[in-house]
């Protein structure tokens, strides 16, 4: 290479065109600046100050764990009167050993938001009398972060000081947390997942905490009667949402407030609707040959059942936003514009929350956008929470239609999300979807996007409007693509199914 | 339009060698720990419009770039408790815009295929005269072969051309040599040549 092309190259590269930065930037900029500026450096130095302290407390404990077990030893080498003790000691040991949870925590019950079985536990104290004839089992879970923290444990028999117990059966089909990831059965698609439901009692709630029970009470079970007791979702009623036995002699410490239980939780997020169970619902009318009435098909349930959870856990709130060509009208200016917010996993102990004081606001240019609406529900341009649930995912679908004319360069919608972390620190999120970002044709679209608009055109055909056959169509064709997600084989039969019963005639009550 | 971007860099060795720049910034980056919100706002006036032009030449869509910009700040008061102050505030500040322009173009269908030739960039011009309109064109393709080289190269060349990074300040953040970062321009310039020479023919 020349020294004089060389020159060229570089000169052309140094005087490449600026233009100068569009009006108001500055100051878009400035808004974003967090309020807490100053915590940025106290964050960080307390948090080295907590580390080191939890480093500390974890080497004691384990320095005076190691002394008790070795005086112990030493006691039961050298004193015979000690065996009575070291035998109830044992005892006891057996018993925290049944529970397959820790030992010391208090009992609790928590629920898994994402998995599809609840996982609720009660875990039985150190301090509880032996209690041989109970039984002591874990929930399984779907997935590694549904993990049981105890096991649920029945009693069988009363011990001789306490009252007789009814034995609890396992509930029926449990509602299941509004948010929780639907990973439907994997026999045959329209199938009730009852029998998968674990034999734990059933709260919907977010984490729960009951202080330690007094050692006359063998523990409780929770009966949740799914009928009664809707999902939970927002936190604030969802950590308060279990119905308490009639067992007698068990007291639920004050952080579980009776009064709540017999609370139907609200199944929304943001206004939006995320109960699980629509899809199981319209499952078992379709099952029984009926075709589901308008008021049951709550279509933003169903785009939130089939849009799912992310394919990664999130390490923080994610919001995604997302445009795309109509999948099925010939209007070349209709699109689909979804937004998604996912939370990542909680810490237990702040019971699950991730953030407070969160809003969403979606915003259309009223300068390219001639109309829009939110797909199932009315106009949507502002909702808030007073908490987010970790584990948690809420999708909304919207209707709109472009002007003509439009350059890709052209916005169509913004989308903000502001919260105030854990930390107290303010966090905003914005996406910004341009004309450019649209894509082609529906299929370039996101797997999750393409399901949760399935989604929502199939609850479109339910009541009572044509084209459940092209959607079984593109959700059978999602299914083969990815074979592994059952989401998108169960809306294919579902759809197959529901078309079916229309073009059949047949007629549920209410039609 | 401008056609030379006024580099931080450039302003910084052009002005006296002492150390007062940099202890200015010091000084901001102090405040700005300390939660005083003008310093924050005057770190923005002082560097928006040239992480904007850095962008914009990256990308090649202003509106693009304004979007990129800010997302870059939003970051950067998050990663302010992990700024150690070695290397320079804009530098820093590049470090960031560029990642987030590779994770801009990295995500699902926000790319915008270097190969298209009917890159919405290039219908999306203004109008112009013929010869700025060649200008644009062939500024354009140099864009698309700069955004083709290697990692690392194209990192250095945009580093150091539309970011206006001294090729001291580069070698920091790379934790290489600056003899390294020269070899690596003249690298850069020789495959250069030859995606432009395949362009024209």
């Amino acid at each position: 290479m020349n020294s004089k092309r060389k020159a060229d190259l570089q000169r052309k590269l140094s005087l490449a065109p600026v233009p100068k930065p569009p009006a108001g930037l500055a100051e878009r900029i400035k808004n974003d600046i967090p309020h807490d500026l100053a915590g940025t450096e106290t964050d960080r130095a307390r948090f080295s100050r907590s580390i080191g302290f939890n480093l500390r407390v974890a080497a004691s404990v384990l320095l005076m764990i190691s002394s008790v077990y070795l005086v112990l030893q030493l006691l039961s080498h050298t004193t015979p009167l000690a065996s009575p003790t070291l035998q109830t000691a044992e005892r006891k040991n057996v018993n925290v050993a049944e529970a397959p949870a820790s030992t010391t925590a208090p009992p609790m019950i928590v629920a898994n938001r994402r998995a599809d079985e609840q996982t609720t536990s009660l875990m039985q104290t150190p301090a509880q009398p032996p209690a041989s004839n109970q039984m002591v089992f874990a929930p399984e879970a779907r997935d590694g972060r549904a993990a049981a923290q105890g096991g649920a444990i029945a009693q069988n028999e009363p011990s001789r000081d306490e009252p007789s117990f009814p034995t609890t059966p396992p509930p029926p089909p449990a509602a299941r947390p509004a948010l929780a990831e639907s990973v439907p059965a994997e026999a045959s698609a329209i199938a009730p997942q009852s029998s998968r439901q674990t034999t734990a009692p059933a709260p919907p709630a977010a984490t729960l905490s009951i202080a330690q029970a007094p050692p006359s009470a063998s523990g409780e079970i929770a009966s949740a009667d799914a009928g009664a007791v809707s999902p939970a979702v927002t936190s604030k009623s969802a950590a308060r949402s279990v119905a308490p036995s009639k067992m007698a002699g068990a007291r639920l410490a004050d952080s579980v407030a009776k009064k709540d239980l017999d609370k139907e939780v609200n199944s929304t997020l943001f206004g939006i609707g995320v109960d699980p169970r629509a899809f199981e619902r319209i499952k078992l009318a379709i099952e029984q040959g009926q075709q589901p009435t308008s008021s049951n098909v709550n279509v933003d349930a169903l785009v939130n059942y089939f849009a799912g959870p992310p394919a990664k856990e999130p390490r923080e709130i994610r919001l995604e936003a997302e445009i795309s060509p109509s999948p099925s009208s010939s209007d070349r200016q209709q699109r689909l514009v979804r937004f998604t917010i996912d939370t990542p996993p909680a810490d237990s102990s702040r019971h699950g929350v991730v953030a407070n004081k969160a809003s969403i606001s979606v915003e259309f240019d009223p300068e390219n956008v001639s109309r829009h609406t939110r797909s199932g529900a009315g106009p949507f341009t502002v909702a808030s929470e007073e908490q987010l649930l970790g584990d948690s995912s809420v999708t909304a679908l919207f209707e709109l239609d472009l002007k003509a004319g439009l350059r890709p360069s052209a916005k169509v919608a913004t989308i903000r999300l502001t919260y105030q972390a854990i930390n107290g620190r303010l966090q905003s999120v914005e996406r910004v979807l341009y004309v450019r970002d649209s894509g082609k044709s529906w299929s370039a679209a996101s797997r999750r996007h393409r399901l949760a608009s399935l989604g929502a055109r199939w609850a479109e055909t339910l009541k009572d409007k044509a084209g459940a056959d092209e959607v079984a169509r593109r959700a059978a064709e999602l299914s083969r693509q990815q074979p592994g997600d059952s989401r998108a084989r169960e809306l294919a039969t579902a759809a197959t199914a529901s078309s079916r019963l229309q073009n059949s005639g047949r007629t549920g009550s209410g039609r | 339009m401008n056609r030379v971007a006024p580099f931080p860099a450039q302003r910084r060795a052009e002005s006296d060698e002492s150390s007062a720049p940099w202890d200015e910034e010091r000084r901001l980056l102090d405040a700005i720990r300390k939660g005083d919100r003008a310093a924050a706002e005057e770190l923005v006036e002082r560097t928006y419009s040239s992480v904007f032009a850095s962008l914009c030449r990256l990308c090649g869509d202003n509106d693009l770039a304004a979007d990129l910009t800010q997302e870059t700040f939003q970051k950067a008061w998050a990663a302010l408790p992990r700024f150690d102050g070695r290397s320079q505030l804009f530098t820093w500040l590049y470090r960031i815009a560029y990642t987030t322009f590779l994770n801009h173009i990295r995500r699902p269908r926000r790319v915008t295929s270097l190969d298209e030739p009917d890159a919405p960039e290039m219908k999306d011009g203004a109008p112009g005269a013929e010869q700025l309109l060649s200008d644009k064109e062939e500024g354009e393709q140099l864009r698309a072969a700069v955004l083709q080289l290697p990692e690392d190269l194209r990192f250095t060349v945009t580093a150091h051309f539309w970011g206006g990074l001294a090729v001291k300040e580069i070698a920091q953040i790379e934790e290489i040599t600056t003899v390294a970062i020269r070899k690596r321009l003249h690298r850069a310039f020789t495959i250069l040549e030859a995606l432009l020479e395949n362009e024209e023919s």
